[in-house]
């Protein structure tokens, strides 16, 4: 292939292995041809992504295989057992961490064929769905029937329900709804050496530990999911949208902290730190113009960024004015969703304005929600950062609410401080009644793009373990995070998590080169 | 051009967004087929970095052209349709036609049109031209519906269509650009000769086709084109048609990925429907968000078409509606085994 791989190379398996694959799932979802190798060579792992533009790909799988449902992907497995073949699962191909990407030549597993909506129990509000159906599919399938699941991550329209499992994923209505693992009951699961697994669909039970929580986030590791069952609920009766304007991060932490303490349960609740509320809701502020003057301007009048680049981020800002636009000037906005049975979504309106103005918070309306819940899934500007050199990629993190704000602080210092960087901001968009998810969003226009994004991973990553943080809320941990597993888990916690995935599979067919160091294996840097 | 080259790098690297709304993807299960992966491999074709020419030729014959990744894509200048159209013309001046496709060509070099040998047809005057698309002219009850709604409403036409008359629409699918050329370079002349003022068509793709691609090629018909279903309503919004009302009936309607997409045409036939008194039970994809029917050439595989369509098929089945109408003659052939009827014929049998 004239396409070249810049992290592992495909190997040419045993055609015989070929054949009878072939022959489980039919000849022409079996692929070893190029557009298959290099259209499953990445996910949206960023750094991996932004090498496509050049014709350089992060992994050249053995092959590419479809199966069909839960029975061919037993056979497939105890085929690759048989033949010592390893294998990556693939679902949508939006996770960011790298956990799809084929690495030692193994062959990729795509899930996609798998995409059905099989029942809804409308009694008992449990939906199941094959494991590769796409999350706004699913939405619409269930919306059909006057249904919701409600796990809404950005990356809804390219990621499927089998991959939110694989990585524990969280939606933006996750503070009233959960994230994934409070939404699955139950599960099919296809084990390393071949046995399909069926994890019954209740709410909860006293059987030993639980069996569903070895897949929630196990990334392909111990099994390949191909059936879900889920916890659903009806469309929202009402709905109520509020928003405010704080004067700090640490003030709106507070606000929301005192909400999320009650029996409030609020569908979304955000906050955004002042230069996301700038770029969000278009405010120009005194401090906007400071920033900008001594900021990425300040940058550009030294060299360090093009007027090109400050325009390319100018794009993401909102162009349009509303009422109270001006009081965000400045401000950390907050925004609200409460939504459900009426009488109870009252009271939560009630709760949540009692505590704003507690802390001053200057309410604005509904207008930035509105802005929110038009802009949150453009994600149109990350490909122009990377076409134009740049280096855009997020960050989520967890903490304590003690720990939070100096958390805030120094992650994004820390990230500011690595040479190349140029835009790094925070919202909030999960919370706990103990803890709060940061969400970082950095861009650097570096001259060395894999020195900026390994020391800006490695400056967020060290930061959040000082502060007693977990290294990763929702996004999992693929081959990106790996190295900082041991210290996120302490070395009898990774040495478990080995044992475990160890035990379970014990070839080691399933996904290599993901979550932990698995024995004898090559690391891949 | 540096513009759209730019944007389809954007593309590449875009987190595929709409791949959830793509018939091919959705019924192949196939990422390569997804809108972001092609993209990358036709930027890969560009940088000469391909190796397997059949293999990416018959990837950007593995799409509808239905615009679903354009109604979903994050850049509101770019329309991918336009590299896979363009790629498909490669792909045809290198000798690549795929195997659904050859037949179609074959009677286009022969008889002038996709279906064979046919008669011609030439009558009315009128400064309205009724153009009879290919697919109207062998569905013969949507035909008569519309002659018959036209007459209702005391409207002359010149009716046309028939022959060697075609808009050109299959060549265009299969990348024959210069064929495409011709046959829109014929149209211009034969509209010309006719001397009409507006053409009506019951052909969303006639549409399309004469509207924009025409365009590409240097070509312009000089009159407005308009779908039929369009200009029904213009009848009945000026009094001159009046509707039978049903009673306690209802009915799914299919919105034809063109008529929906491109021409930005919902309200219209619901409202219709609506009028004469149908209730309408709407699938869980409909409107913008309506998946294709799969065509007949626009997908140059058959197994990948046939699996959209028998897709469609199942969504719509789901309504459980008594009657399935929809607004696209090779919608309603494609469909045919929900006993799909054109909206032409539900007005047809409602006029007083």
């Amino acid at each position: 292939m004239k396409v070249k791989s810049f992290l592992s190379k495909g190997e040419d398996i045993s055609s015989e292995f070929i054949e009878e694959v072939k022959r489980i799932v039919g000849e022409k979802y079996v692929s070893k041809d190029e557009r298959d190798l290099i259209s499953y060579s990445v996910d949206y792992w960023l750094y991996g992504v932004y090498k496509t533009q050049f014709g350089e790909i992060p992994a050249i799988p053995s092959a590419v295989v479809s199966p069909k449902n839960s029975e061919e992907v037993q056979k497939v497995v105890r085929l690759a057992n048989k033949y010592h073949v390893q294998i990556t699962p693939f679902g949508g191909g939006s996770g960011v961490l790298g956990a799809a990407i084929p690495f030692n030549g193994s062959i990729i597993l795509n899930t996609q064929r798998m995409n059905k909506f099989i029942s809804l129990d409308e009694v008992s509000q449990v939906a199941v769905f094959e494991s590769g159906i796409i999350g706004t599919n699913l939405e619409k399938e269930l919306n059909y029937k006057g249904y919701s699941l409600g796990n809404i991550p950005q990356s809804i329209s390219c990621s499927t329900v089998g991959g939110w499992v694989s990585t524990r994923a969280a939606g933006q209505f996750s503070t009233k709804y959960g994230k994934i693992e409070d939404m699955v009951l139950g599960l099919t699961a296809v084990l390393p050496d071949g046995e399909i697994l069926q994890i019954k669909p209740v709410s909860r039970k006293s059987t030993g530990p639980s069996l569903k929580h070895l897949f929630l986030g196990s990334e392909g590791t111990m099994g390949i999911i191909t059936e879900v069952y889920l916890s659903v609920h009806k469309i929202p009766e009402k709905v109520i949208k509020n928003s405010f304007a704080f004067d700090s991060v640490e003030t709106a932490l507070d606000m929301v902290r005192e909400v999320v303490q009650t029996d409030a349960k609020p569908a979304v609740v955000r906050i955004f730190d002042k230069d996301e509320t700038e770029r969000y809701f278009g405010v120009v502020s005194n401090r906007g113009k400071y920033q900008q003057a001594f900021g990425i301007a300040g940058k550009i009048l030294t060299g360090k960024v093009s007027p090109k680049v400050l325009s390319i981020l100018n794009e993401s800002k909102n162009k349009t004015s509303f009422e109270g636009m001006e009081k965000l000037a400045g401000k950390v906005a907050v925004i609200f969703i409460s939504e459900g049975d009426e009488d109870f979504v009252s009271l939560e309106d009630t709760v949540i304005k009692k505590k704003a103005e507690k802390y001053n918070g200057i309410p604005i309306g509904e207008k930035p929600v509105d802005i929110w819940l038009s802009k949150r899934f453009d994600v149109h500007l990350g490909p122009t950062i990377l076409r134009n050199g740049g280096i855009v990629d997020t960050i989520e993190v967890v903490s304590l609410f003690k720990d939070a704000p100096a958390l805030y602080k120094d992650i994004i210092a820390s990230m500011l401080n690595v040479k190349g960087a140029v835009s790094i901001s925070g919202h909030y968009s999960h919370f706990y009644p103990e803890s709060a998810c940061l969400y970082i969003t950095f861009a650097g226009f570096p001259k060395d793009q894999l020195k900026y994004y390994e020391d800006t991973w490695a400056a967020a990553m060290e930061t959040t373990l000082h502060h007693n943080g977990s290294i990763s809320h929702h996004h999992g941990i693929g081959f990106l995070r790996k190295p900082f597993m041991q210290k996120e888990l302490g070395i009898a916690g990774e040495k478990l998590m080995k044992d475990v995935i160890n035990a379970v599979d014990k070839n080691h067919i399933f996904n290599p080169g993901k979550l932990v160091e698995r024995k004898d294996e090559k690391t891949v840097k | 051009m540096k513009k759209q080259l730019n944007r389809l790098i954007d593309c590449s690297m875009c987190p595929n967004m709409c791949k959830f709304s793509c018939p091919v993807y959705l019924a192949t299960g196939s990422e390569t087929f997804t809108p972001q992966k092609k993209a990358r491999l036709i930027l890969y074709r560009e940088k000469n970095l391909l190796e397997d020419n059949d293999g990416f030729f018959d990837t950007v014959f593995q799409c509808a052209l239905c615009g679903s990744c354009v109604v979903n894509c994050q850049y509101d200048d770019f329309d991918i349709r336009d590299f896979i159209t363009n790629e498909r013309s490669i792909a045809f001046e290198k000798g690549f036609v795929p195997p659904l496709m050859e037949k179609v060509l074959e009677n286009f070099n022969k008889f002038g049109n996709p279906s064979g040998e046919r008669e011609t047809i030439d009558k009315g005057e009128g400064e309205i031209g009724f153009f009879v698309s290919c697919n109207t002219f062998k569905d013969k009850s949507i035909l008569s519906a519309t002659e018959k709604i036209l007459n209702k409403a005391h409207v002359d036409v010149k009716e046309f269509g028939g022959g060697d008359i075609c808009c050109g629409a299959p060549l265009f699918f299969a990348g024959d650009m210069d064929g495409f050329k011709k046959k829109a370079e014929q149209m211009e002349k034969l509209i010309k000769e006719k001397g009409v003022k507006r053409i009506i068509t019951n052909c969303p793709t006639c549409i399309k086709m004469m509207k924009k691609h025409y365009a590409e090629v240097g070509v312009s018909i000089g009159v407005d084109i308009v779908h039929t279903l369009t200009f029904t309503k213009e009848l009945i919004d000026e009094g001159k048609l009046s509707l039978k009302k049903v009673e306690n009936k209802s009915i799914t309607y299919h919105d034809p990925c063109i008529l929906a997409k491109d021409l930005d045409i919902l309200e219209i036939p619901r409202t219709i429907l609506k009028n004469i008194g149908y209730s309408l039970r709407e699938p869980a994809y409909t409107g913008k968000d309506a998946h294709c029917c799969g065509g007949k050439t626009k997908v140059g595989d058959r197994n990948t078409r046939d699996a959209i369509s028998s897709m469609r098929e199942n969504e719509l089945k789901e309504t459980k509606a008594p009657e399935y109408v929809s607004a696209c003659p090779t919608c309603k052939d494609v469909l045919k085994s929900l006993q799909m009827k054109d909206i032409a014929e539900i007005v047809g049998e409602a006029l007083e």
